[in-house]
């Protein structure tokens, strides 16, 4: 028996195969996460940033939170050398919702990690050509 | 003579329903997507406007509005100094003390005139995309900031880990020169804008080339006690390329104006930091849309840019004197 809407079947099928292959493209930066302890214990809170020795290459970074950081692959680093900076302020004030924000005078907080691990940080890390690059840091 | 019957048998019809049925379940979870669509493109259209009336702006004074006043953070914004090319001039016309200080009036959001504009939600200032809202005293959050250019609000050259990273030059002022935002170093200079807060720039002084400046890009509002969006406020009244769209790095807003328990918020930290040094007062470029955020440049076109944008890019496009070689976007 003829079954005039093969030709129909098969081009609706081959529409779905060809609408369900699409995936991000991997432009090779990858996955950064890791723990950070301070004085023996997980940092609570504070930043990352990973920036490249020589100015070029990928920079990125992100919030320290319960110490651990994590940097998913689409704003991840390119395969490289890289330095790090740790910084971590040492209070907060909360915010008053009657009071609209104002000048706050000399804000600059004084920072718990020293300096030698952010401004002048030493630190280095290498991130790997692979998914998922785990680089813990430890600060005295 | 022998007459065929005509008609469809019981698995053709059924083949046709289950293939209605297909198309039908595609078509379906797209048309959130077309709402969506059609949401980022007039988030795009209000961006153009933005950047025609900072070109009209241009056209009438021969610069463009200073990002803060020049007394600092509250006495009035660029998002002020706009209202009248984006067809809101009765507004601004109620607004006092632009660009003054507590000695000659009142701030931004001060009662009763100057609280009265900014409680409005001004529709070309709001994405549809995103989630509105009003921090402190109903005053409210919107959505597109000025480029303040590549490292901090303070505008100079910052360290991370012993490297330079070297100020380029922006579009907008912010508190360029100072070490805090109480007010300029010196009145003196405020009053003739010597390289201090809001001193205005020219497009002569964009010698990368307008086609190759940021000049407008979007926000996320910040939800809750957030004043990410609060653009009235000079802390939150532009963006900064330290960092690429929609980053994981956080932004640092001052006066503890940080809501970190809301899962609708980017990152983000309360007290000012050593990141980068000296001076640490920033806000990236953040939306709500897939993928990236759109920006306009300081021609007026507007772009969309990937989260996944080549960090050097962006930093060469957010600077006016980099003299960088530019690829494509």
């Amino acid at each position: 028996m003829p079954f005039p809407l093969r030709g129909f079947v098969n081009a609706s099928l081959l529409l779905l195969v060809f609408v369900s292959g699409c995936g991000p493209a991997d432009d090779g930066r990858r996955s950064v996460s890791g723990t950070i302890t301070f004085q023996g214990k997980p940092l609570d809170r504070g930043n990352i940033m990973f920036v490249p020795p020589d100015g070029l290459g990928s920079q990125t970074g992100a919030v320290i939170a319960n110490g651990t950081y994590e940097i998913p692959p689409e704003q991840g680093l390119l395969p490289g050398r890289y330095k790090v900076a740790i910084s971590s302020a040492d209070g907060d004030v909360p915010a008053d919702p009657n009071t609209p924000p104002g000048p706050s005078g000399n804000f600059t907080s004084v920072d718990r990690i020293p300096k030698e691990y952010n401004t002048e940080s030493k630190l280095e890390a290498e991130v790997k050509d692979q998914a998922q690059n785990v680089i813990d840091f430890t600060i005295p | 003579m022998r007459r065929r019957q005509r008609g469809f048998t019981l698995i053709e019809l059924l083949v046709v329903i289950a293939i209605i049925a297909i198309l039908v379940a595609l078509l379906l979870p797209a048309v959130q997507q077309a709402r969506e669509a059609a949401r980022r493109t007039q988030c795009k259209n209000n961006l153009k406007q933005i950047g025609l009336g900072m070109h009209n702006y241009e056209s009438t004074y021969g610069m463009l509005p200073p990002g803060v006043g020049r007394f600092g953070c509250c006495w009035g914004t660029w998002l002020v100094n706009l209202l009248p090319y984006v067809e809101q001039t009765a507004v601004f016309q109620s607004y006092q003390n632009l660009g003054g200080s507590d000695a000659t009036g009142i701030r931004y959001a001060g009662n009763p005139n100057n609280a009265n504009v900014a409680t409005r939600r001004f529709p070309v200032y709001t994405c549809p995309s995103d989630t509105p809202n009003s921090p402190a005293s109903n005053i409210t959050s919107h959505n597109y900031v000025v480029n303040y250019g590549n490292t901090t609000f303070f505008q100079q050259n910052v360290t991370v880990a012993g490297i330079t990273i070297r100020f380029q030059g922006a579009p907008f002022t912010a508190y360029k020169g100072s070490l805090s935002d109480d007010g300029p170093v010196n009145a003196a200079q405020a009053l003739t804008f010597t390289n201090v807060y809001g001193s205005p720039i020219r497009f002569r002084d964009i010698t990368d080339g307008l086609t190759s400046t940021l000049m407008v890009s979007e926000v996320r509002q910040g939800q809750g006690l957030d004043a990410r969006g609060f653009a009235w406020w000079g802390g939150a009244s532009g963006f900064i390329t330290l960092y690429g769209p929609n980053a994981r790095d956080p932004d640092v807003m001052t006066g503890a104006w940080c809501n970190t328990g809301n899962v609708l918020n980017a990152p983000c930290q309360t007290a000012s930091a050593a990141l980068p040094s000296p001076f640490n007062r920033r806000q990236g470029a953040r939306s709500r849309h897939t993928g990236g955020v759109q920006a306009a440049l300081c021609d007026g076109s507007v772009r969309f840019f990937s989260d996944s944008i080549s960090i050097q890019l962006w930093q060469a496009a957010g600077t006016t004197q980099g003299g960088e070689v530019m690829g494509e976007f």
